[in-house]
């Protein structure tokens, strides 16, 4: 078992999935708790739309995505206030508008749809220095920003009405926790692939919040399955040569499940 | 019975009394300083505000005092909660001015001084994975810059508004196991733990049973006593007007604006309500309750 830390491929793999595990976990709790789940699928179509014109322009492709993803994660807010509608159809608005551009962009270019299959699906296991660097830094800066203003999002989540009667700028914290958001799914196409993208964001804080009782328990946990899934998912994948993005969601809809057992078991 | 009754009177002593010197409000020995004249800490003038066409609020103007407890009454849609949102600065206004102590709202920085309660019982997800410490933690930990660190004073604070509201044995407990009328002592808990001078509630008692309204409303009087000034907009007429010190009534315009002796003797503000509301109790039989 523990050779596999000997290669090199392995550490890469296993320090940009935990890192990232541990942002999008966290990240996660605020978006479930909030009813953004989707949020993370609609940023990851976005995305596909970045690389695109990243692979378009012959630019870094991740550093468009990201840009591309943040901007377009601000627009939504920004149409969901404008137009006055509601926030599932900013976002299907924005997300479809990218999707749509990002098929165009490859159905006119030609050629790199081997490069867009890596970013679809992921491959974690095949991943550069380069972008283990970008991945880490970040994941990072996502995890540094929830710890800056952990306070202030859980009150935003808990009782919007009452944070900003309490002095608190939800807007600004709303915007961060979109960007935020964005920033993420960028960082984890390479572990899970865009397609799979917002599982990690997903599926770990729903199995932490089936047995969480506090909301510092409920990062803990959902931060504890989401680093356990990728350690193991990736070990799995070695051994039983499966893909590595499919290994570590399967891994967390168990842990889902199981969790879920319990607590269904504990209410009787 | 006879010692339930009794055990029970101690407790509602013991929670007066901890409430008045627990949470008595700090002025920091100004005496009032920052208060407009007349020792006004909320000033309304000539306040209009409108959803798109419709006229919600329109030419309101009241002041309200350091030892006031203002029951806003009014109909469905006669712009309570609107004017709530005003005051907490959630909303701007189309015209008029608002000042709260002594400063206009547009410069106004210092919400410390005030803390709201919403129409929450009925809202509390009761899923959110968080505890009744959190939750009164939030009260402080808002007020406060970064870095956003409690130090064992603030934990000494937490325990004393638990106390205060009578939720001290339900710290580690999840507020979405908690019943209506237990979240929303959690939530005043919460707003009184920074020490504010006025509280501002929002049909606080919405799905509560009328015992523990009662109670509830009793806890407002304690705390109002101890110093903090109190706005509480509720519909139920017959049950605020009870406790509360002045009665405002509004319905788009402020149709009164008094003490409750002033508001039970105004023929022509009861008939308002009575049509609006179809509501006979109008708590005017309940002098005798009132302190």
């Amino acid at each position: 078992m523990l050779e596999i830390l000997g290669y090199s491929f392995m550490q890469k793999a296993l320090l940009t999935g935990v890192v990232i595990a541990i942002a999008c976990s966290l990240l996660g709790v605020f978006l479930v708790l909030r009813r953004y789940s989707l949020i993370g699928d609609g940023l990851a179509h976005i995305s596909f739309g970045g690389i695109a014109l990243g692979l378009l322009f012959g630019v870094a492709p991740v550093l468009f995505a990201l840009a591309f993803a943040a901007l377009s994660a601000i627009a939504i807010l920004k149409i969901k206030e404008k137009a006055r509608i509601q926030g599932d159809t900013a976002i299907g608005i924005v997300s479809h508008a990218a999707l749509g551009l990002g098929i165009f962009i490859i159905s006119i270019a030609r050629g790199f749809n081997v490069d867009m299959l890596s970013y679809l699906f992921g491959s974690i296991l095949a991943i550069s220095t380069l972008e283990v660097i970008t991945s880490v830094l970040l994941a990072g800066a996502v995890v540094a920003l929830i710890m800056i203003f952990y306070h202030d999002l859980t009150f935003v989540a808990f009782d919007e009405d009452s944070a900003k009667a309490s002095g608190i700028d939800a807007g600004f914290l709303n915007t961060l926790l979109i960007v935020l958001t964005a920033v993420t799914i960028v960082s984890a196409m390479k572990v899970t692939g865009l397609l799979l993208a917002s599982s990690l964001i997903v599926l770990p804080a729903a199995s932490s919040l089936q047995v969480a009782k506090s909301f510092r328990k409920a990062l803990f946990f959902s931060a504890l399955i989401a680093i356990v899934s990728v350690v193991a998912g990736l070990a799995l994948a070695y051994h039983f040569d499966f893909a590595a993005s499919g290994t570590i969601v399967l891994l967390n809809f168990v842990f889902f499940c199981i969790l879920f057992a319990v607590r269904s078991f504990l209410r009787r | 019975m006879a010692k339930h009754k009794r055990s029970a009177a101690k407790e509602q002593s013991k929670l007066q009394e901890d409430a008045e010197s627990g949470l008595r409000v700090d002025d920091g020995g100004t005496g009032g300083v920052g208060e407009a004249s007349g020792g006004s800490i909320v000033s309304v003038e000539n306040l209009s505000f409108s959803y798109g066409s419709g006229l919600v609020l329109d030419d309101v103007t009241f002041s309200i005092s350091r030892d006031d407890f203002v029951g806003l009454i009014g109909p469905n849609g006669s712009g309570k909660s609107t004017l709530v949102k005003l005051l907490m600065g959630l909303n701007k206004p189309d015209s008029g001015r608002i000042s709260l102590f002594g400063k206009d709202i547009g410069s106004f920085n210092d919400w410390g001084k005030i803390a709201y309660v919403p129409q929450k019982a009925s809202q509390v997800d009761p899923l959110f994975p968080i505890t009744v410490r959190e939750v009164v933690e939030m009260g402080l930990l808002s007020k406060k810059r970064f870095p956003k660190i409690l130090i064992s004073e603030d934990k000494f604070k937490v325990d004393k508004a638990l106390k205060i509201v009578g939720m001290e044995g339900f710290s580690g407990r999840r507020i979405g196991e908690l019943s209506g009328g237990q979240q929303q002592r959690v939530f005043i808990a919460r707003a009184v733990v920074s020490s504010p001078q006025l509280l501002v509630l929002d049909e606080p008692t919405v799905g509560v049973d009328q015992a523990t309204q009662v109670k509830f409303y009793e806890l407002l009087g304690n705390l109002n006593r101890a110093g903090i000034a109190i706005i509480l907009i509720s519909h139920d007429i017959g049950m605020i007007t009870r406790f509360v010190t002045k009665v405002a009534v509004l319905s788009g315009k402020l149709v009164f604006y008094g003490t409750h002796k002033q508001f039970c003797s105004s023929d022509q503000v009861l008939g308002v309500l009575a049509k609006h509301h179809h509501l006979l109790d109008l708590g005017c039989n309940y002098e005798k309750h009132k302190r």
